[in-house]
């Protein structure tokens, strides 16, 4: 008994420092978070504040920009995501079998990825510039003039979804690379033992043994995607006008330029449900199964 | 890439200060500042933090402030940042009580906010003490209208810098191509002005706006074509505070704002700062612009600007409700938390002294002195005798016939503002009718008023 409290003492004394960090930089800031959304807290008026019920979800419920933002961030999740996934399926394949060229520019293929948010932002908002940009400079060689991505709501949206897929695709082509190296080469030998086409190879061997390496992507990919505030913030700015802007930006603006803490507060907490909506099933229906096998 | 054009206005900025360069010092001989400094250099030591707009007027007193720290030993660390960065950072500084700058470029249309907010020391007791403020500073020297501004409830928070208004700028050489010879005097003639240069000189954009939402985006220029069409932002200011954006009139204002950006502008010009405005204009891309009279000396810019020579200078156009000339006065004060405020005032003073505005106004691009010594002074009317002399005489007309209210001076302007800016934007792009544009931002605009308790 002596001994077994020892070894839970000592299992508690290791995960101490981790549960206080956890508490420290997790927890309890979500759980300010949370309290502050029931609050009229204002950036400019900080020591005075009053409880406010739930007037804030209230508000949010009928706030035209946040729905029109929550539509912009579905946006991001889906297209890009799903751009990236077949992006990046087709270059690990084709990496995976050993073709020369794509092999050449594989380390290309990961710069993108290791560039700060940013910078990509900067490089992109420079490339796509009407008149002064790169991408203009290079139609007009051809005496062609680029289309104006940054002057319309489509165009805008267009230029961030294009973004986002060329900064992120690298890792899924490098997460998928992986999870093909390590099949096993076996299957791989009988299905083409058994005269399976190539075509065939893929959709009844490669794809079903790669899944559960996908779906993890996958899952990472999504919940990634609401993070893209320094793109926006860089390229659009979440304009023009704010046809690009998503839940946190928004949310961002709300708190940092409207000096509303508390719907910023109340914003965060509908995204931080939005997201659990979301990742929690998916996590669940996709993921753990094919773990647990 | 808006780095790199700030770059590109700040190199023609540059141009002009090393072509300006020689004044080093004032007016008679002694260090520039030197009348309004405390001897015996009492803040030796002492390092302060300035954060401002990268424009100017900062650039400009960057130039001259080897002159300060010679002077008084005081090491000053300017920290310059585009429109909305200064913005954002300034106010999450302030609301933080944070002391991390002392003094502050104030944006004109965040100073109620920041005023209400007692995010900055007051100046009274440093102004008002002679031991700390000699006679030569001579306060009586700063335009009334200028200096007005920096007071509420009977406290100053902030001294002038920088006194604008909005000139409408017009090049002969493309409107003579289009068979025209006047600048537009009326809104109604500016839209047909447009019509008939993008049908005659296609290759060249009619006009150059800002169209980029934001305060000292869209909503700078904006006022002057919306109160010429009878358009308020509210119903009537400051009696009755409910929004006022669904009136006919502000939304025809809107759809005017509208055209001209979306289909008269320069590509772009929907996101279009003034960075990207004087770009256009330097590079010959546009045939008018509406914008900043501090402006000139680089639309105008001899060694940079295709405009020079061949531009002239008009009123900004009327409307049916009459002219409602632009007027903004950026401000510079103090943190309330600053930690060393005697300094803190000493360059406030310096920065903001008779000899120091003349010497930048001579030496470099700045032109908007809040003072009338700069604008009497006859070498600063020699240098700004731009546009064959047309350019002094239309400013001076356009700040005598400013519009009373041009902005109003609220502390929720800041979020108010912006709202409707970013209605405007969504109506340029074709986002949003207008009018759906503007009900949805009176709508948020209520919120925030009854929020604020102007009204139940």
């Amino acid at each position: 008994m002596g001994r077994l409290t020892r070894d839970r003492l000592s299992q508690i004394a290791m995960v101490a420092p981790l549960g206080a960090a956890l508490l420290l930089l997790t927890i309890l800031p979500l759980v300010f978070a949370v309290a502050v959304s029931f609050t009229d807290l204002r950036l400019n008026r900080l020591a005075r504040w009053n409880w406010a019920g739930f007037d804030q979800y209230l508000r949010l419920a009928s706030d035209e920009r946040w729905w029109t933002s929550v539509g912009h961030g579905l946006v991001y999740i889906v297209v890009p995501t799903a751009l990236q996934m077949v992006i990046g399926l087709v270059l690990a394949l084709l990496l995976h079998a050993g073709i020369r060229a794509v092999g050449v520019l594989r380390p290309l293929f990961i710069l993108p990825m290791v560039l700060p948010p940013v910078v990509v932002g900067v490089l992109w908002k420079a490339f796509l510039l009407p008149d002064l940009g790169g991408l203009d400079y290079f139609m007009s060689l051809f005496g062609l003039r680029a289309p104006g991505f940054l002057e319309t709501a489509e165009g805008a949206m267009g230029a961030l979804i294009v973004t986002l897929t060329w900064e992120w695709t690298p890792f899924v082509m490098l997460l998928l690379l992986a999870g093909l190296e390590s099949l096993p080469q076996d299957v791989f030998d009988a299905a083409h033992i058994d005269g399976a086409k190539s075509w065939q190879v893929l959709r009844y061997v490669t794809l079903p043994m790669l899944m559960p390496t996908i779906l993890v992507v996958l899952l990472f990919r999504i919940i990634e995607s609401t993070k893209v505030f320094p793109v926006i913030f860089t390229i659009t700015g979440g304009g023009p006008g704010n046809a690009t802007e998503n839940m946190d930006f928004y949310a961002y603006l709300t708190g940092f330029r409207y000096f509303d803490l508390a719907y910023s507060a109340a914003l965060l907490v509908a995204i931080l449900l939005m997201m659990a909506v979301i990742c929690a099933p998916l996590y669940r229906a996709l993921v753990r199964p094919q773990l647990q096998t | 890439m808006s780095l790199s054009r700030r770059d590109f206005i700040n190199t023609a900025a540059g141009a002009a200060i090393v072509a300006g360069a020689g004044a080093s010092a004032g007016a008679q001989g002694a260090p520039v500042g030197a009348e309004v400094l405390r001897p015996g250099q009492p803040y030796r030591g002492t390092t302060l933090n300035f954060i401002s707009l990268n424009y100017l007027y900062s650039t400009g007193l960057r130039t001259v402030l080897p002159a300060f720290q010679e002077q008084t030993g005081i090491r000053v660390n300017f920290e310059l940042l585009g429109t909305l960065d200064n913005l954002q950072k300034q106010q999450l500084e302030l609301s933080t009580g944070s002391s991390a700058y002392d003094v502050y470029q104030i944006p004109p249309f965040n100073r109620p906010a920041y005023h209400r907010s007692e995010w900055l020391a007051p100046l009274d007791p440093f102004l008002n003490d002679p031991a700390l403020t000699p006679p030569a500073f001579e306060f009586n020297d700063f335009f009334p209208i200028s200096v007005a501004q920096g007071v509420t409830e009977n406290r100053r928070y902030d001294l002038p810098i920088f006194s604008a208004t909005i000139l409408l700028y017009w090049r002969r050489d493309i409107f003579e191509r289009a068979g025209l010879t006047k600048a537009p005097e009326t809104f109604e003639e500016m839209m047909e002005t447009c019509r008939v240069l993008k049908e005659r000189v296609p290759d060249i954009a009619p006009i150059g706006l800002r169209g980029a939402a934001g305060l000292e985006g869209n909503l700078w220029p904006f006022p002057i074509l919306l109160y010429a069409q009878g358009g308020k932002f509210f119903r009537d200011f400051p009696r009755d505070m409910r929004p006022a954006l669904t009136d006919p009139n502000t939304v025809r204002a809107v759809e005017m704002w509208s055209t001209l950006v979306r289909q008269y502008g320069f590509p772009g010009a929907v996101n279009a700062t003034h960075e990207e405005v004087i770009v256009a204009m330097q590079q010959g891309r546009v045939a008018m612009v509406m914008d900043g009279h501090p402006l000139a000396n680089l639309f105008l810019s001899a060694e940079r600007s295709q405009a020079h020579g061949k531009t002239s200078i008009a009123p900004v156009p009327r409307g049916p409700a009459g002219r409602f000339p632009a007027f903004a006065e950026h401000g510079i004060g103090m943190a309330k938390n600053a930690r060393n405020k005697p300094a803190a005032w000493e360059f406030i003073k310096w920065a903001t002294s008779k000899s120091v505005l003349l010497d930048m106004a001579l030496r470099t691009p700045y032109v908007a002195s809040p003072r009338r010594s700069t604008v009497n002074d006859p070498r600063y009317q020699q240098k700004n005798n731009l546009a064959e002399g047309q350019y002094l005489p239309v400013v001076r007309q356009m700040l005598e016939e400013r519009s009373p209210v041009y902005t109003p001076p609220i502390p929720e302007w800041g979020e108010v503002g912006d709202m409707i800016s970013n209605a405007i934007s969504r109506s340029t792009i074709g986002r949003q009718s207008a009018a759906d544009a503007m009900r949805q931002a009176e709508g948020e605009v209520d919120r925030i008023l009854r929020q604020a308790g102007y009204y139940r």
